[in-house]
Parts: C-alpha cells; structure tokens; sequence
C-alpha cells in the first residue's frame, strides 16, 4: 500500500468520526512539525547486527551509548518541532498548552534539556513542572520526536523474531506495548506488539496478558465491539490491564494509531480494566 | 460508600484518556459521548489440539456465547505452527453441525426407527445391559491347558474405543472394564498400530515413537516407507520439509506414487507386502560392507552377545516350530548365558554365534536379484538405495500403517529397528523411528492398555501363567510389579494392601489361547457368547477388516451402547440399506457425546506429548462430555450392585471413584498418583514406591502433574541447544524425555559420542546427568563408572539395544528384576508373504513357510476363505487421503471436505485400465472372495505394474473411508479386506489382499 493510500484510509476512517476530528489535528500537526524538524539518525547501528545488539535484553535506546546520543538529537530538534506546533491552526486550547510548553523548554540550560529526553525514555515522571505546563503534551510530543529519530528498518516486525526478542518492552525504546496486532501466518495469526513511543512492532507470544505474564486463558477477558471484529480489547483479570488488538490486515495505518479507538479505552475503564503503554496516560 | 474503580469513573465521568485529553487542551466530552455509542461483548480464546492425526496441532478457537466463532492454527506449537491441514480446520464446522442427534436415543429390538429418551433412562438402560451381560455370563473358573484356573471373569461385554477420548476418559474407561472383569476390551490401535509396540519394545525396550516431530529437521535423510506422510500426517511432513530445505534426502518407498513421493528425492514402487525382503537386502549390505557403526554396536547394543548353538533357521522355519499349534517354543533363541545366568558377549564382532554373525547369515540370503523379484523394485535400484542408506550419519525412519497392517507388521517394523541399532541411529537427535499414530490420542489409548492384553503402562495382563502376584512378578520383573501394584491401589485404595497381594485377585484372569482381540469380540458376537458391546468414539462397522463380520457379530448381541459426536454406521447398523430392521433384535442405546473443543482434558500425541485441551464452546444441545457420560453411567452400574454380597462383585463396589465437579483435573491426578505419606502429588516415576505408599494409576504418567501443577497446560517456548526438544511446551511420558534412548548418545564415559550432537552428558562436576533433554537414565545420579550409568535401552532386561530379540529375564539374586519382550514368530524378521498373495513365496519350498507360519486362518472357516490369484489377480491396497479421515464419522459430516472428495474411488493403473476397457469415471465391479463393491475408477500413471518372479502384477488402490450415514455416503472399502492377523499383536493385513476387477 502506498503512503497516500494510508493517508486517504486514515481521513476517511477521521472524516466519518467527528469525535476524532481535534485528535487527529494535533496528531497531523506534530507529524508535519517532527517531519520538518527531526531527521532520522545515523548513529543507529546496522539492523543486521540487532541479534548480538540486544542480546542482553537491554533495548537500544536504554544502552548508555544510545540513550546519550538520542536525548541530544531529540533536544536539539524539540524546540522546533514546539515553535512548529505554536505556529498550526490548532484548537485554542491546544495552542495554549502548546506555547506553555514551548516556553517552558526554551527556557531549561543547555544541559537540562537533553536531560528531559533522557527522564522521558526512561519513563521517569515528568514532575516539578510550572504551572500550565502540561505532562501529557510534552510526552505525546517529545515521543514523536524520538519516533522521528528511529529508522525505519528498526521498527520492522520482521526483524524481531523469537530468537532476537521475545520480551514484553520494546527493542528500541524499552516501552511497554499499547496496542498488539494479529498477523496471518499459515492458517493461524502471530501476534506482534506496537510501542506507541517509537511504533517499533515485534513478535511476541500469541496467548496470554502480556503485562504480566497470565497465561490462564479463562482469566483473559476479551472485549470486542458489536458488528465489529477489527479491534477488540484483551483484559486481563489478574493485573487488570488490557491490550487494545487489532484483528485483521489491511488497516494498519488507522488500528495502529492508539488514538484512532479512544472510546474503547473508555469503554475498557467502564469494564474495569486499565490502560498500559500509553504515551497519554500513566502507566499504574 | 465504598465505590469501586469502575462506579468511581462512572460517578466523576473521568477516564484516563478523557483527562489526557483535557490536559492537552482537547474536549473529552466528544470522545466520552462515542463510547456511549459503542457496546463490547465478551469473548474467549481457548487452546486445543487438533482431533484428527496425532500430529497433535495446537488450535486457538474464539467463543462468543458460548458458540465456536474461529478456530485457527496456534503459531506457539511447536508442531504446526499456525499451520492446519484442511481436516483439522474443518472440525470447526462440529460444534454446531446439524447432523449431529444431541439427545439420548433407543432402537428397540426389532425396531426400524430411533425413539427419543432421557439421560436417566439411557443411562439406567445402559447400566443395566451391563448387569445382566455379567451376571448371567461369570465365568469364576475356567479349564485351561487340563487346569482348573480361577478366572473370574465376563466374556459376555466387550468394551470398543478410547483413541476418540481424552486421556480422562481412557483412565475411566480402562477403570469400569478392569472392574467389570471384562477381557474384551480394545480401541483403534489394534487395528492402526498395534504391531508397533511389540516391534519396537522387543529392540529398545518401549513401544513408542523415538523422538520429537521437531528433532526431524535435525536428519539428513528421511526414510518414508509405508506412509503417505504428505496426506495422512501433513504437520509431520511440514517437519519433514524443515529438513529438506536444510538439506536433507528423502527416500519415499510406497505401492504407487503418492504426494509424499512428489517431494522425495527418491522413489520405489514396492509390493505391498514385501518390505521384509528389500530391507532385508539392506541389512546386508550394511553387513557385508562393514557400514555399520562399530563402537556404538560394541557399546549399546547386543552385537556381540552369544547365542545358543541350537538356534536356527531351516526351510523357512526358525527352530522350535509345532505345526500343530502354528507356533514356536522359543528356548532355542535364547543366549548362551554365563555360569552368572548373563549374557556372554565375544571378543570379535563375527566371532561363532555372536548375534551379528547370525544375522549376516541369515540375511546373505537377500541378494539384490532375489529381492528384486519379490519386491518388483529393480536390483540396482536396491543397491543404490543401500548405498543412500549406509553413507548417511542421520537417518529417521518414517512410517505408519503401510508397515503395521501386515501379518508380519511386527516383523516388519523390528526390520527397521535392526539398521538403526547397526548404524548407531537411535537415542542421538536427527536419528530414529517415528512410528506416526493415526488417531488423536491412540497413543494413549495405547498407553492406557485399552487392550485386552495389556494393563495401564504397557504391563502385560494376566493369564492362567500368572494366576497371583507372585507369578506376575516371576515372569515380569519386580522392576514392573512395583507399578501393577501402584495401579491396583489407585484402583481400590484401602482394598489393596501389601497383604492381599494389592487386590490382584480383582484382575480378570485372561485365557492366554483366546483371542480377546476386536476380531475376537466380533467372531465371538457372532457364535453368540458376547452380549452387549460399548463402542465410544469407534465405528468398527466402517473401520474392521472384513467388516461383513461386524454387521453380523453387532446383529447377534442383546445390546450395543454407542457414544459418539455422530450416530455413525455403527451405532445404526441395523439400519444398513437392504437390510430388515426387524430381523435383528439388538437394542441399541445411543449416547450422545461432545465434540473435543466442548470439553476439557489432555491428549497425548504421537511423540508422547501431553497436551491440555481447554473447553472452548458449550456442548451442543443435551450432548454431553464423554467423562460426564462415564461418570454418569459407572455411578449407575455401581448403585446397581450396592446390595450385593457377592465376592465376584467387589472390584465392582470397592473400585475408588468419588469425583468432584472437577473431575477431568483429578482424573489427570489420580493417573500421576500421590505419595500417601504426605498427600503431595508424585513429582515422577522416581518416587514411586512398592510398599503400598504411592498410589500412582499409570507410572509412566508419573510427574505430568509434578508438585500439584499441570505441566500439560504449559506452552514454553525455551529450546536450549536449538534441537527442537521444546522442554517447556506441554510434557512428555516418561518423565518429559522427549527423544528416547538419547543415554545412547554418549560413550562409555558419559560424553556425546559426536560433540556436534550434544543432547545429554555426564557432568562431572555436578556428578550428574544432564543435558538439553531430560536424560534417559534411571538415576541421574548414577555415573558411567556404575552398572545404571552403562544402560542405554535401560527398559531392556540386558540394558543395551536387541538386533536380535532373544527371550531374556534378567536376575538378581534369582529373583526377575526385568524381562525383555520377544515375538512369537521369530528373533529376527523373515520374509513371507501375505495370506493372499498373487505369487509363491520364492524364499522357500516349504508350504508352511508361504505366509507367516504362525498365523492362524482362517478362525472362522466358513466366513474366511482365502481368495487364489485365479480367481482375484490384483493385489489390493487401502489407505486414506487429506480430506477424509479414518471411518468418516467427523469428515463425511463437514461440507467442505465432502466438496474436496466427495466419494470413493477405485486408483488403477493406466495398463489394467487399458486390459480391462476401463476409463476415467467408469464404475467398476470390485471384488473379493469377501465381498463386492461398486465404485468409480481413477485412471492414474501412479501405480506401475511389476514383475513380480517372472510375472507381470498389477495393484490397486481405495481409500477405505465410505459407508452408508454421514452427509457422502458410499460403499465401505473394508468389506472387501482380509481379517488375517499379526501372530503377535492381532493387526489386521489391510495392505495386500486379492481382488478382482470388472467394468460394470
């Protein structure tokens, strides 16, 4: 499929859903700003060599040498990517928050600025803040930045066979998955995992909360949309977070996006059970 | 107020995202208000595997109220991995087929229609069957060999099936048979595989399949002979070819040209029946040219033993034979023990009687010319193939019922274990004999002695030579009685105690002279001794050779109790077209069962790995669970004799079965067994004791639910050392090791013979045995400097691999500690032909030698002639395909299979089609001195003619898989099959009988 076909199944599916009409705005914008500001970097190693990169279990980005050379790349485009931002025509109250953010980052010294990046790949929580400054827009925003930094080979699923990595964080950045994807292999369906911090996939094991590791079928709670298969949530009864999954093949470039099925999350709570590896939201 | 999380979001209208979104400067309201407008409904995912083949594929299913949504491949087995052959994902059609009857039926004696009835009067109608059948048939003692033998025993219920049901309900049912002192009692093994545990056991000491389907892409050259591996195990070959694109040989030798000899890298078109004379001729060439692996002979097997100078072999006949009894005393293959009752073993491989040297006499006689005019295949051809053979390091021998349905099918399969021992070939990974089952748990069904002469853990029953315990453990080994004890205390709890010999007398005592087989059930039926069959999961009617013979035994009993998914062919026998329903008098109770993905429990597949089957859909209708049958119907039969004072009724009142509503787990229990000391679960075979303190139902079960955990249900993907053991995923009997014998790997001193193919070593260090597999020792402890260190083939009495299976007890201080199994017709394979040959044996002279000398038939002369080549030129060969399975039950009732294959066909060659007039699509007269049938011909280059000593022979081919109910309905191959059997096991010689064929 073709980018452009993406984008058209993606506005339709945007178009048809009023509700998602603001979200996809600012989604849109922070693409076009990190597009502009941010260029894929060369310091990552070659995808050949993943195997004996990650042997250790230790995700590419939370390696020392990594975690140093991405938080200055993502520092040095940020305030671009904000002024970018500041400069859409966004929703009122998003420019609000986007200019408080602005603001505030411009204002950190030169060292405490690659500092925020490292804090935000090691998912330390953004405290200590000024007031109006919002956590959750410089987390969805400084996560696109380092989604721009990665190549695009690394985020392949292909690359990450069971022999690679079979762990429940992601290769590249270390995030938990948010969303998981069942892909037709022979008469069955292999399920891969999608960071929604640098959208790396990779292959995990089709069964059980991959949370916490519940492989009790009769625990797993599956919440699926009436007249619709495509997305469903798997809700685990133990640790009591769910997998929001996407069924079928096809429809990546909108199931893929975390924010394209909201009112399931919503629904999700309602029934009990929590959301992990947002970009949004804390994990608990 | 105490609000939980949900109400408190409820009450504040805040959820995670909403206040994400709100901190943003989004408006939540929009997004909140759409997920008004959404409803989820609750799903499930459940894990099975496939009830077909005993690959055992993983299956994921997706239930929504209840019902079957999606049934798909699981990519985390090991096995298939995400792939389903179209059988195995047709099943998904079952759980709500219209075709199936979900509520208990009767037909009444004489009746032309099925009546409607409850579950409480099926089961009292059931249960009462079997009251009477016993009671008005006991036989207390019975005169045997001029002996007043106490038998106690009912040959009046015949117990039919257990390959269908989980192994719970094997346990079950093996349990009410035992206690019924019912003999009858066997299951689609006999028919299947039954020749391959005697084969197998008499050289390596188990009667299972050697190694893991995954080890397969470890071999460098697959020997497929007698399977169509390609149809009837597609998840074996998906294995197979793991090793070709690494690049490994196949060597395809079948009757005619199937799909596995599209993807072989060599073809032979064989004889059917003939596979003892070309192995045969490679024995020798492995011999004669010295190919064979020295060390590992000298090492781990009994090459160099001596036997008795009385031994031989003349005009066809090994010595001891009696014509009168067609069988053999076996004292003659017996070693040349020492002054210390051990084998003596030689110097020189070659030396006077060494068990090499015999057998490079007697196969000098297979020369590639003679062999070429048994088999039809071309004497270079043969030799080539010894070559491909004898230069190869890692060869798995592949087969299934091509080799088994044979009068010499034990001889048959021995001739593979005899070039795998002389090539050093089994117990090291990529190395082996996989003996592919055919039925999803025939396996355990196998294991769990749903045969008359077994008891659970391949313990032999007892007949009039084992009268006590004391006579069971002379002639078995006390290393076995400890188990037979351990399953009588499972059996009958506080009633079996060290001083009553553990209940033993509660055995029925089998007639060793009698055939208990489901040949015998149905002969036996027929001169009207038996009265009432249960069949559960079977249809012999379909399924039996000469199956005319079970339509007239199911004719002329009192009752047949029927469970299955479908009322098959033979649960509505007496409805067969042509037939009056009112001439025959058997009642016949039908109890509706679930279809494997309504219900829960564990399989064991053909590599001996336990799975756990998870219940995905609601039973369909009042259908019910085959473990809630039994337990429905037991509790009956038991309340029934609640009242009885008589000692002939004890085993019936005392046998343990008190279960919960979690019954299948604590079933799964009771086969791994509790130490009674502490109340804990057995963690394996190692801490079974004999004093009356374990209780573990089947020993070789021991350790599957280790500590209190399922070790079943786990789907671990860890595979250290990269050889497909797959320790983690589910468990494998005995004791989890996955590929057999693999002790036999090491040399003297403990480390891999070939340090490239580590699996298990002696670690020094640790003064243990260990390895990537569980290692196949009885003390991991014991090192190569002790006597258990040095037991590769440990289950062996000799501890060492038999090339030839001489009778053996080993003892200490007297006392038998093990035996080792021998074949009654012979220590080594022979050629013979089949009972109905087109041809004379040309290995002898002898008359008696023709066909194998120790089979007896006919049994029932005036039902079992023996056709001539005269009148019936063709040999006839049967088999089954991809789409269809076994007696069509489950897959004449799936649409989409009957879309593929929609009836059966008679395969001829182009040659016999064009002598007879025959095209493509004719419908042909097929007959034998049996039977006859009409079917379509299939025109096929597929299947040569051969010459055959001298003389142009033509074969054809059917499937078997037709008969007159489910959604195709067509003629049943099986009547036109011979029932002569294995001297040994009782199998039937489905490959080769005579036939005619005429244009209609």
């Amino acid at each position: 499929m073709t980018n452009q076909n993406k984008t058209n199944l993606l506005e339709t599916f945007v178009r048809d859903r009023e509700y998602l009409a603001e979200t996809a705005a600012l989604h849109a914008a922070v693409g076009r700003a990190v597009k502009a500001n941010v260029k894929t970097e060369s310091f990552f190693p070659e995808v050949t060599a993943c195997a004996e990169v990650l042997k250790d279990g230790v995700p590419l980005l939370q390696q020392p040498k990594y975690l140093d050379l991405a938080s200055k790349s993502a520092a040095d485009a940020f305030a671009g990517v904000l002024a970018d931002l500041t400069n859409e025509d966004l929703a009122s109250g998003v420019k609000t928050v986007a200019e408080a953010a602005k603001a505030w980052f411009t204002s950190l010294d030169d060292a405490s600025k690659p500092a925020f990046f490292r804090d935000l790949l090691q998912q330390k929580p953004l405290t200590d803040l000024p007031e109006g400054v919002s956590a959750v827009f410089l987390s969805v925003v400084g996560w696109a930045v380092i989604d721009g930094l990665v190549p695009d080979e690394w985020k392949q699923h292909t690359l990450y066979t069971e022999k690679v990595w079979k762990r429940n964080y992601c290769p590249v950045c270390g995030r938990q998955p948010v969303l998981a994807h069942l892909r037709k292999e022979m008469e069955g369906r292999a399920r891969f995992l999608v960071c929604d911090g640098c959208h790396t996939e990779w292959r995990y094991r089709r069964l059980g909360c991959v949370y916490c590791g519940n492989d009790d079928l009769k625990t797993i709670e599956i919440l699926e949309p009436e007249d619709d298969n495509r997305i469903r949530l798997d809700g685990c009864e133990k640790c009591h977070a769910y997998l929001k999954t996407y069924t079928q093949e096809g429809e990546e470039a909108i199931f893929l996006n975390d924010w394209t099925t909201m009112p399931l999350d919503i629904l999700g709570e309602q029934h009990g059970f929590h959301k992990v590896g947002s970009v949004m939201c804390k994990d608990r | 107020m105490n609000l939980s999380r949900r109400d408190f979001l409820k009450v504040t209208g805040l959820s995670a995202i909403g206040l994400a979104l709100g901190e943003m400067g989004l408006q939540p309201v929009k997004v909140e208000a759409a997920a008004e407008g959404f409803k989820l409904n609750g799903a499930k995912e459940f894990t099975s595997t496939c009830h077909f083949c005993a690959c055992g594929c993983g299956v994921i299913g997706y239930v929504k109220d209840g019902k079957l949504i999606q049934l798909e491949g699981a990519v985390d087995s090991p096995i298939n991995r995400g792939s389903l052959c179209p059988k195995g994902l047709g099943y998904a059609q079952i759980p709500a087929s219209k075709e199936r009857v979900t509520k208990p039926q009767y037909r009444a004696p004489g009746s032309d229609h099925w009546e409607e009835i409850s579950w409480e009067e099926a089961i009292d109608k059931a249960a009462h069957a079997f009251k009477k059948a016993r009671d008005e048939n006991w036989k207390e003692y019975e005169e045997i060999d001029g002996q007043n033998v106490h038998v106690h025993r009912t040959d009046a219920i015949g117990f039919v099936g257990g390959s269908q049901v989980n192994n719970e309900e094997c346990w079950q049912l093996i349990k009410m048979t035992r206690a019924l002192g019912a003999v009858f009692t066997d299951n689609q093994t006999r028919v299947c595989h039954a020749t391959t545990p005697p084969a197998m056991g008499a050289a390596f000491g188990r009667g299972a399949m050697t190694n893991p389907w995954m080890d397969i892409k470890n071999a460098d050259l697959l020997w497929i002979e007698g399977s169509n591996i390609a149809e009837c195990h597609p998840m074996g070959l998906k294995n197979v070819m793991k090793a070709k694109n690494r690049g490994a040989k196949i060597v395809h030798v079948d009757m005619r040209f199937t799909r596995t000899s599209k993807i072989a890298d060599k073809f032979l078109q064989i004889r059917p029946g003939t596979d003892i004379a070309f192995l045969g001729s490679i024995i020798s060439y492995v011999i004669e040219n010295k190919k064979f692996n020295e060390k590992y002979l000298r090492l781990h097997t009994n090459a160099a033993y001596l036997l008795r100078p009385d031994f031989s072999f003349e005009d066809g006949l090994f010595s001891g034979y009696n014509p009168e009894t067609r069988s053999y005393n076996r004292e003659s293959w017996k070693y040349d023990l020492g002054p210390d009752g051990k084998p003596q073993k030689a110097d020189d491989l070659f030396a006077p009687n060494t068990v090499l040297s015999r057998l490079r006499e007697h196969y000098s006689r297979y020369t590639p010319e003679k062999v070429s005019e048994i088999t039809g295949i071309p004497a270079d051809e043969i030799v080539k193939a010894a070559e491909l053979f004898a230069n190869s390091k890692h060869t798995i021998f592949m087969y299934a019922l091509g080799m088994t349905q044979h009068t010499v099918g034990v001889q048959n399969i021995r001739c593979y274990t005899i070039l795998q021992l002389l090539m050093g070939n089994v117990g090291r990974p990529g190395c082996g004999i996989d003996a592919m089952r055919g039925q999803p748990n025939v396996q355990a069904s196998t294991d769990f002695a749903i045969e008359f002469n077994q008891l659970p853990g391949y313990l032999n029953s007892p007949t009039e030579k084992q009268p006590n315990l004391a006579a069971w453990t002379d002639a078995f080994g006390t290393f076995r009685a400890k188990f037979l004890k351990n399953t009588l205390k499972s059996w009958y709890g506080d009633h079996a105690t060290a001083e009553n010999d553990f209940a033993y007398d509660y055995l029925p005592i089998r007639n060793s002279h009698h055939n208990f087989s489901i040949y015998g059930l149905f002969e036996d039926a027929i001169r009207g001794s038996v009265k009432c069959i249960y069949v559960t999961g079977q249809n012999p009617h379909v399924s039996n050779a000469n199956a005319g013979m079970v339509h007239d035994g199911l004719a002329n009993i009192d009752t047949l109790i029927s469970q299955d998914v479908f009322i098959n062919e033979t649960a509505e026998f007496w409805n067969r077209p042509g037939d009056d329903p009112k001439k025959i008098n058997t009642e016949v109770i039908f109890l509706p069962a679930c279809s494997y993905l309504e219900r829960e429990g564990t399989m064991t597949n053909s590599m001996r790995l336990i799975q756990w089957r998870m219940k995905g859909p609601d039973p369909l209708g009042d259908s019910k669970p085959d473990y809630e049958i039994c337990d429905m119907l037991w509790k009956r039969i038991r309340e029934l004799y609640a009242d009885s004072a008589d000692p002939k009724d004890a085993p019936v009142k005392n046998l343990q079965w008190n279960y919960s509503d979690d019954i299948v787990a604590e079933l799964l229990k009771e086969v791994n067994g509790y130490d009674l000391k502490t109340g804990e679960l057995l963690k394996g075979i190692r801490e079974i004791r004999d004093d009356g303190t374990t209780n573990s139902g089947m020993w070789i079960y021991a350790g599957v639910y280790a500590g209190g955990e399922n070790l079943a249900k786990r789907r671990g993907q860890k595979d250290d050392g990269d050889l497909g053991i797959f320790p983690e995923y589910g468990w494998t009997w005995p004791d989890n090791i996955h590929l057999l014998y693999n002790r036999a790997s090491c040399d003297e001193n403990g480390q891999p013979l070939n340090p490239d193919e580590k699996i298990v070593w002696w670690d020094a260090a640790k003064g243990e045995w260990d390895g990537y597999d569980v290692p196949d020792v009885g003390n991991r402890k014991a090192g190569p400097d002790t006597p258990d260190g040095q037991k590769p083939f440990r289950m062996n009495g000799e501890g060492v691999g038999r090339l030839f299976a001489a009778p053996y007890q080993d003892k200490v201080n007297g006392v038998t500690r093990d035996s080792s199994s021998c074949p009654v017709d012979g220590p080594i394979p022979e050629f013979y032909e089949p009972v109905e040959s087109p041809t004379k044996n040309s290995m002898h002279n002898n008359e008696r030698a023709q066909y194998n000398p120790c089979v007896i038939y006919p049994r029932m002369p005036e039902r079992q002639r023996i056709g001539t080549p005269d009148e019936y030129p063709y040999v006839l060969t049967s088999s089954s395909l991809t789409e269809h399975w076994c007696s069509g039950t489950i897959t004449r009732n799936v649409t989409w299979l009957n879309e593929l294959v929609k009836e059966p066909f008679i395969e001829i060659s182009e040659e016999l089609a064009g002598q007879l007039g025959i095209k493509p699509g004719d419908k042909v007269k097929v007959s034998t001195v049996r039977s006859e049938i009409e079917v379509k011909a299939m025109v096929t280059k597929r299947i040569k003619p051969l010459m055959i000593n001298g003389k142009e022979t033509h074969m054809v081919w059917i499937p078997y898989n037709w008969g007159f109910k489910g959604l195709s309905k067509g003629p049943s191959g099986n009547y036109l099959t011979i029932d002569a059997l294995d001297p040994n096991a009782q199998e039937q010689e489905f490959k080769a009988c005579l036939v005619n064929v005429k244009k209609v």
